[in-house]
């Protein structure tokens, strides 16, 4: 308790009551089924590791009995406790000696300054995460104050002056929770990957591999067709974000491909005829380059744009091919003789039409390729500034250039004999409308030399034809590959099991089972299963009219199954933490298909288990509260990015998504027979394409983009619409974003709605009425249910 | 390095002399014109944003068009911010026209209130007509920025690119290496961090700041950013001196030694005077990097900074 006096003191009420103080720390270890000396002792924990001390010395250790010793200490200062401050430098030496630099062996007792800024950020934690706001933990402080009714009255202290100091401390805590950095989700996701804290989850998105093949080769793990994206076919991967796509070009690189096929992970770099492979992957991070800024206002003709970008596309083609073959033959992976460079570069110089260029190595028809790209940079540079220039390069086409610098590659490095090259072409999406009809012009020709493997976002597609206008045909030209996992699938799970396995795996940890480390709170935890089952009893019998004796068993689980999650929000309205999220399955279904969300939830739960101490790389699982504040943190910064990232309709997205979550709020608390009723559905999509909906679909389709929504297993998300084509019109909420939102992260039933709802919801002068027509529409009283009548905003 | 401008020496007047200046909603797009005492040019030139209704700007326009006109001939330059490379076009057409060879011109050009991207464009469109052999550069900082954690200099993201002619070198294989340049919009730079992905970031603060008081305010700004990354990536340059930025980069990018390894963006999202360090840097050593710059949606007009600071020239 006596933690209590010096935080409130700091951060909260001058001259705090005995009574206050006992009702606050009787509350805490009721509400947070922790006591308040532990509390305060994961705050230290984490704060130390905050610190600069950690990030000096890496390897610390904190004596946790010493801790205690030091909380005991502050039993001999004077209450109430009027220079916090002073009271703090004081016991600075007897925190510091808690604290070991394991290099040096040496405390931190002399080390007043550092000490006093673990303390006073420890503190500052703490404080914030006293439950102040929640209705149990007032309740239980009231009450506790209205039964030491006597000590008031010897204090001088009214219950009322009492309940309105709370109110302050409540206030303050939210000020504080805006101010303190460490406290931001997104920091925390930040934060959380930094290499000292050396996170098994601390890699998420593919390009934090680097050049490191053997590592990306360990941890990756090959989705059920990967025989199917192998293979020769040209095709376009195509995932919502952070579902894999880039790994899976990556994986197909030569050197990552390589260290796949060999079973000895410790043998490196196995030569390329040895492996059996039959193709050699060439990875290329696609952009739109110089012709980013094409606008009509721009001076530059669609045709010279066409011409130029098939030479700047080919050149980038062939830049990538040649770094790749001299990476591989620096690694010793292919044989690749003076003789054979020499005539690849010759042949190659050929294909220029230069007469007057000696070429004789791989670097210098590198450096041709440089030029030619200056040639066009210049050019483009003239035009954007209104300054003629003259064109100095020369052109080459996707419809010949390509195959043919690949066939002389492959003829002339006799280790490349019988394969291809698969050109690995991440993020299409990024390509304008008119050079994805230039790469679509290669896919059509299907040169023998060549694959093209793409990956794209949703609706990443702009154009399916090629440079003569023909339609690109599919799985003829290229075979449409739909990454999109359902998270309900068993797939799924296994393939987040395997991944994680192989990480704690590579990091040494005991236990490689993900679902020993991120145990599964029982069912109902909030309340407890008793009084779940008992208000679902209440319901059958206020439905059927019956006695509960007559209720059958599978009408009680069916009733739970249905109404749970409902019954749990609208008894913990209010709360931060209103449901409890723990267990691998919990995980996964908060991870809505995409893997990296997934990873991001992993990742938090690792690095807050591992900042409070608790030893999950010697067994020990991740606490319930630990996993469920980790699912809280990754929701409310993926809730952050959407406003912050997407470009041009990030806010009204952001708008639109807090509308729909108030809407399905409502229907959570209120609805009884749908409480559950996350899915959204178009009643009337053929309207999407009026004038009238042009910002609607927008902000829908960058929703689909950034997958903020979700519209499972429909191929021609991808793609552009025809005429003929009807709109997608059912969605999903990302499930990531519900806990946050206090939605259900189960989006079982549909909520339909109008395009002029939606329309409405989307312009700011209809907005909050439209909003708060739809959630009043929801409204279906119950008197089990208590109308708070706090939905409407 | 800037010195303060004295007005009693300001002057350059003359036949040759171009002047061109942007109008902002900011008050401090009035500093340096008004601080210029019997001022003379042979044209002057507004540029306007156009496509954006700003009550605040035009009321600027109006007073900048009032100074101006002492000038001497004054012309109003239309450009989006959506697109501006449309102004960029219409005042290379003027420059021609003025600058038609048979006399050498020079320029004065106040980068006060320039977005980054129309200020390097700007530049790039100097240098294509070889008018920054007698450039004098002027800049005036307003009296305070009134940014903090809960009032954001702007809202929302309009695009991340490469500026236009600011493209370098960039092959596929190798590692992408950001270099951030943090200022008082924390967000922008978190999201062009998260867009842009790069292998590595290194960040470059202002320091000293441009005024004491404001020394921290940047970090402040960026806690996120920040986390991502050890001390190590963390370097700093003079807010005021862009010859510091260009040590800076020459310093980490290593382009004396030729053979650059890796692919290299510049984001200049710090001070202005250090966006003008990065022009000084792709200008001398073009190619070798490309400038990407996040722009924002729309900048917080009513609560952006406050009145006219010192004015610098260089």
């Amino acid at each position: 308790m006596e933690i209590i006096f010096l935080a409130l003191a700091l951060y909260g009420a001058v001259g705090t009551t005995i009574s206050l103080a006992t009702a606050v720390t009787d509350a805490v270890e009721r509400v947070k089924q922790s006591s308040i000396e532990n509390l305060f002792l994961k705050c230290f924990i984490r704060a130390t590791n905050r610190s600069n001390v950690r990030k000096n010395y890496l390897d610390i250790r904190i004596d946790k009995t010493l801790v205690s010793d030091a909380i005991e200490l502050l039993k001999q200062i004077p209450k109430p406790i009027n220079d916090p401050k002073k009271v703090l430098r004081e016991i600075c030496p007897k925190f510091g000696a808690s604290i070991t630099i394991v290099k040096t062996g040496k405390s931190l007792e002399d080390s007043r300054d550092e000490v006093y800024k673990i303390l006073k950020d420890a503190i500052s934690e703490f404080y914030t995460q006293l439950p102040l706001k929640e209705p149990a933990f007032q309740q239980y402080v009231t009450d506790s104050l209205r039964r030491a009714t006597a000590n008031h009255k010897s204090q001088e202290e009214s219950l009322e002056s009492i309940q309105g100091k709370l109110e302050n401390l409540a206030e303050k805590q939210e000020m504080m929770y805006d101010k303190l950095s460490y406290l931001n989700p997104t920091v925390l996701v930040k934060e959380s990957g930094r290499e000292e804290f050396r996170n098994p989850f601390r890699i998420t998105k593919a390009e934090e591999f680097d050049h490191n093949y053997p590592l990306l080769a360990s941890l990756f793990r090959k989705p059920a067709n990967y025989d199917l994206i192998q293979g020769r076919d040209n095709l376009l991967l195509a995932g919502g974000r952070g579902c894999g796509k880039s790994m899976i070009l990556r994986s197909l690189t030569a050197r990552t491909a390589l260290q796949l096929q060999t079973k000895n992970p410790n043998l490196q770099n196995l030569p390329f005829k040895e492996a059996g492979l039959d193709y050699f992957g060439v990875y290329i991070k696609l952009a739109k380059g110089y012709f980013g800024d094409c606008t009509s206002d721009a001076a530059i003709n669609a045709g010279t744009a066409v011409q130029l970008f098939q030479h700047v596309f080919n050149m980038q083609l062939l830049k990538a091919t040649l770094d790749s073959l001299l990476e591989n033959r620096d690694a010793d992976i292919i044989d690749v003789s003076s003789a054979s460079e020499r005539s690849i570069v010759e042949k190659i110089g050929d294909l220029f039409g230069y007469d007057d260029i000696q070429l004789k190595t791989f670097g210098e028809l590198k450096q041709v390729v440089i030029r030619e790209e200056a040639a066009v940079r210049n050019y483009l540079g003239g035009v954007r500034m209104g300054i003629n220039r003259e064109y100095t390069g020369v052109c080459t086409y996707v419809s010949d250039f390509p195959r043919d610098f690949c066939r002389i590659v492959l003829s002339e490095i006799s280790d490349l004999d019988g394969a291809r090259i698969y050109f690995l072409l991440d993020e299409f999406e990024n390509l304008a409308e008119f050079q994805q009809t230039v790469v679509n012009t290669i896919t059509k020709l299907r040169p023998d030399s060549l694959t093209l493997k793409l990956a794209t976002r949703s609706l990443g597609v702009k154009s399916r034809i090629d440079l003569q206008g023909e339609p690109i045909q599919s799985p003829r030209d290229y075979q449409v590959v739909p990454l999109d996992y359902n998270a309900n699938s068993k797939d799924y799970r296994e393939l987040l099991f395997e991944i994680c396995e192989k990480r704690l795996e590579a990091e040494s940890y005991k236990i490689t089972d993900i679902k020993k480390l991120l145990p599964e709170a029982e069912s109902y935890c909030e309340l407890g299963k008793e009084y779940v089952q008992g208000i679902a009893i209440e319901i059958l019998k206020t439905k059927h009219e019956v006695e509960p004796d007559k209720l059958k068993e599978e009408q009680i689980q069916e009733c739970m199954h249905k109404m749970g999650i409902a019954i749990i929000h609208r008894k913990r309205e209010g709360y931060k933490y209103p449901k409890i999220y723990s267990g691998f399955k919990e995980f996964v279904a908060c991870s809505s298909g995409i893997i990296s969300n997934f990873l991001e939830m992993c990742k938090m739960a690792f690095y807050l288990a591992e900042s409070s101490e608790q030893n999950v790389r010697d067994g020990s699982p991740i606490e319930f509260n630990t996993q469920n504040e980790a699912v809280y943190i990754v929701s409310e910064a993926s809730l952050n990015l959407i406003p912050r990232n997407i470009p041009n309709t990030g806010q009204k997205l952001a708008n639109l998504v807090y509308d729909l979550a108030d809407i399905f709020r409502a229907k959570l608390l209120r609805h009884m027979s749908e409480p559950e009723a996350a899915r959204i559905v178009i009643k009337d999509p053929e309207k999407l394409d009026d004038y009238e909906c042009k910002e609607l679909v927008q902000i829908l389709n960058d929703g689909m983009k950034w997958s903020v929504f979700q519209n499972m297993g429909t191929v021609n998300a991808y793609f552009p619409k025809h005429k003929s084509d009807v709109r997608p019109s059912d969605f999903t909420l990302n499930r990531i974003l519900a806990p946050k939102l206090k939605i259900s992260p189960r989006p079982r039933m549909r909520t339909e709605f109008s395009t002029d709802d939606l329309s409405k919801l989307c312009n700011k002068l209809t907005r909050h009425d439209k909003r708060k027509m739809l959630v009043e529409r929801f409204y279906e009283n119950h008197p089990l249910f208590e109308n708070k009548g706090n939905d409407v905003n | 390095m800037f010195t303060e401008l004295d007005p009693r020496t300001s002057s350059r007047c003359g036949e040759n002399e171009i002047f061109i200046c942007f109008a902002s909603f900011e008050a401090r797009c009035k500093g340096a014109p008004s601080r210029l005492k019997n001022y003379k040019a042979k044209k002057s030139y507004i540029i306007h944003i156009a496509d954006e209704p700003s009550e605040r700007r035009e009321q600027m326009v109006i007073e900048l068009r009032k100074i101006l006109s002492e000038f001497g001939e004054l012309c109003v330059v239309d450009t989006k911010h959506s697109d501006p490379i449309v102004g960029l076009l219409a005042l290379s057409q003027e420059l021609q026209t003025v600058c038609d060879g048979s006399t050498p011109i020079s320029v004065t050009l106040d980068i006060s209130t320039f977005p980054r991207k129309q200020m390097l464009l700007v530049l790039r469109l100097l240098e294509k007509l070889h008018l920054m052999e007698s450039i004098r550069i002027l800049y005036t900082e307003p009296e305070r920025y009134l940014a903090a954690l809960d009032i954001p200099l702007s809202f929302g993201l309009k695009e991340i690119a490469i500026i236009p002619t600011f493209k370098g070198k960039y092959d596929p294989q190798e590692e992408l290496k950001l270099i951030l340049f943090l200022g008082y919009e924390g967000d922008r730079a978190l999201a062009l961090l998260e867009n842009i992905e790069p292998h590595k970031v290194i960040i470059v603060i202002p320091k000293p700041a441009f005024y004491p008081e404001w020394e921290g305010k940047t970090e402040e700004l960026n806690q996120a950013v920040l986390a991502t990354v050890g001390e190590d990536s963390i370097y700093y340059s003079h807010s005021q001196d862009p010859d510091s930025t260009v040590d800076l980069l020459e310093r980490l990018i290593q382009p004396a030694e030729g053979n650059i390894q890796d692919n290299w963006y510049i984001a200049p999202l710090g001070t202005k005077l250090q966006a003008l360090g990065v022009y000084y840097f792709t200008s001398k050593w073009p190619d070798v990097a490309s400038v990407i710059y996040a722009a924002p949606l729309k900048h917080n007009e009513e609560k952006f900074s406050e009145g006219i600071g010192k004015t610098l020239i260089l």
